[in-house]
């Protein structure tokens, strides 16, 4: 689905994507980890198309990103950026139903539209304030309805910038396994995290990035030793296999 | 949705309706029916054009005002506190003193200038807040007011009281062919960015946030930022510059009615329309027999208003 070859991307002088190659297939679910400035954020952001500036080849469906007409795209893709400040008394459906913005037509919201609006927001538990400001919830209300709008977009691949930060536990479970049930469903799912053990047990895949490179790639049992997470965190961790799960602990 | 659009239609055309009774002499919609001479020239050759023009003023001024908002993401944007106004009225200005004939097309050029620099200047912060747009804005108004004011006094007795008299902002008589001009220039780009509402309530989020959702932000915003300054500066060509429209009218529609673009848009072109008309009424009876510029109304009903916005918004 996403084909990466030799992708570099920078501000100005500073290069932060330093030449990555990977590939993600339709079906993974990849938690994107690594230090602050690592290079997470413009990753994702660059799949999803909001960085002109990068060189190298990034192939989404087959297609180099440049040549994908704005609206078809996001009738594949959608991304969820880590938060959003918005000025504007926008109610939570009407935040949720710009997801539908590049299926609907200029007659405006169908009935189609509005049973996937309001299935989103069912399933991401925030139905119940769908008609608040939104400026007027809190931090993890706040991030269940950017999920649900990316949701009601239903694209094939879904690129989410630390959708777990601002949740409890209990919406951070509830997050994560709606998020492992798309992708067994067929979609491509990425997301960046801080959270190892979130990453360790819902993802498919872990891919970690240290200053724009890639540190390590492969299942979560695979990649998460206590050597690498050394050296890419400098942190000393003690990982352990149990209840058939990979879990990182990081010890004083 | 459609009771509200059309509460504010009628909301408007109530004014239109009854605003030319209103003035230094009281007419009476029975003369006027009963074609007393007097009456039925002063309601349809003094006061029906000059209602007329302030709908069509005030319609376009607060749907110029909407769009700014959304397009900066800021509800203190509107052609007046950017400078777009003031760009437009050095134009004119401008085109007054120097006998170029057409003033429009002056207002027009000098209308974007401001806006691209003020937009220039803001930038610079990479993102750009209000604070820095509000400053920018207070400075080319005031290098623009700087110029008018050189221009007026190096210019004859006549034509210096012509641009103060069109600086205050005044709806006077105009002609049907220059009301229809400014209806042909108004509505279809009203209808034109109402058909891009989606778009509008996208950017009012984030660029980025448009981007992931399949507007050409680039584009739509280029669409958005010219036909702002059209509506502005072809209004201010007739008016003169009026404040605060832009600013009162899409902010109070939003309280009542959300923030909506779809929705907002018509509302904003019925109630802008419906609100000049009623100041420019006010303007008539405030002072009568002497007529006050509708832009010492709008600036008394604004300016605190302004002030109020300032300070309840959160930080």
């Amino acid at each position: 689905m996403i084909d990466l070859r030799g992708v570099r991307c920078g501000y100005g002088a500073r290069e932060v994507l330093r030449g990555l190659d990977c590939r993600f297939a339709a079906g993974e679910f990849v938690s994107i980890a690594g230090p602050n400035g690592a290079g997470k954020s413009t990753l994702l952001s660059l799949i999803a198309g909001l960085r002109d500036a990068f060189t190298g080849e990034c192939l989404i469906a087959e297609k180099p990103l440049a040549s994908w007409p704005r609206r078809e795209f996001a009738r594949i893709v959608s991304f969820v950026p880590q938060s959003v400040r918005i000025e504007f008394p926008f109610t939570a459906r009407e935040v949720v139903l710009m997801g539908r913005a590049p299926h609907t037509g200029w007659a405006g919201e169908s009935p189609d539209d509005a049973k996937h609006v309001d299935d989103a927001m069912q399933r991401t538990d925030s139905f119940e304030f769908a008609q608040r400001d939104f400026r007027s919830l809190s931090g993890g209300e706040k991030q269940r309805v950017l999920l649900a709008a990316a949701f009601a977009q239903s694209g094939k691949i879904l690129i989410l910038d630390e959708p777990a930060t601002f949740l409890d536990i209990e919406h951070q479970r509830l997050i994560y396994r709606l998020l492992r049930d798309l992708a067994a469903s067929g979609v491509l799912v990425l997301a960046a995290t801080h959270d190892l053990n979130l990453a360790a047990a819902y993802s498919s895949r872990v891919l970690l990035l240290k200053d724009g490179v890639i540190a390590g790639d492969g299942a979560p049992s695979s990649v998460f030793s206590a050597q690498l997470l050394q050296d890419v965190f400098h942190v000393p961790a003690v990982i352990e296999q149990r209840d058939g799960r990979t879990w990182v602990r990081h010890v004083d | 949705m459609w009771t509200r659009i059309a509460t504010s239609f009628f909301a408007m055309l109530a004014a239109i309706a009854l605003a030319p009774l209103i003035g230094s002499s009281a007419l009476s919609i029975g003369d006027v029916l009963n074609q007393d001479p007097v009456a039925k020239s002063i309601f349809w050759e003094v006061r029906a054009p000059r209602v007329l023009l302030s709908a069509i003023a005030g319609g376009g001024l607060a749907v110029a005002g909407l769009l700014f908002q959304a397009l900066l993401r800021d509800a203190l944007a509107t052609p007046y506190t950017l400078g777009i106004s003031s760009g437009s009225s050095l134009g004119a200005v401008m085109a007054i003193c120097f006998g170029w004939g057409a003033v429009w097309p002056f207002a027009l050029a000098g209308g974007i200038a401001a806006l691209f620099v003020v937009l220039g200047i803001a930038q610079k912060a990479r993102r750009m807040s209000s604070f820095a747009l509000l400053l920018a804005g207070v400075t080319v108004n005031s290098m623009a007011m700087a110029l008018i004011l050189f221009l007026q006094s190096a210019t004859t007795m006549g034509q210096s009281l012509t641009v103060v008299r069109w600086l205050m902002g005044s709806i006077e008589v105009v002609d049907a062919r220059a009301l229809g001009l400014l209806a042909a220039v108004v509505i279809p780009l009203t209808v034109l960015l109402l058909w891009r509402a989606a778009d509008w309530n996208l950017l009012a989020v984030g660029e980025d946030w448009a981007a992931a959702r399949g507007v050409s932000v680039e584009r739509t915003q280029l669409i958005g930022y010219l036909a702002g300054s059209v509506l502005t500066a072809s209004i201010t060509t007739l008016t003169g510059p009026i404040g605060f429209v832009g600013l009162i009218v899409p902010h109070a529609l939003r309280l009542w009615l959300g923030a909506d673009h779809r929705v907002l848009l018509p509302c904003s072109l019925f109630g802008g329309a419906a609100f000049l008309v009623a100041c420019d009424a006010v303007a008539r009876v405030m002072m009568a027999p002497a007529d006050v510029p509708v832009g010492v109304v709008t600036a008394l009903a604004g300016g605190p208003f302004f002030i109020w916005l300032l300070r309840s918004r959160q930080p």
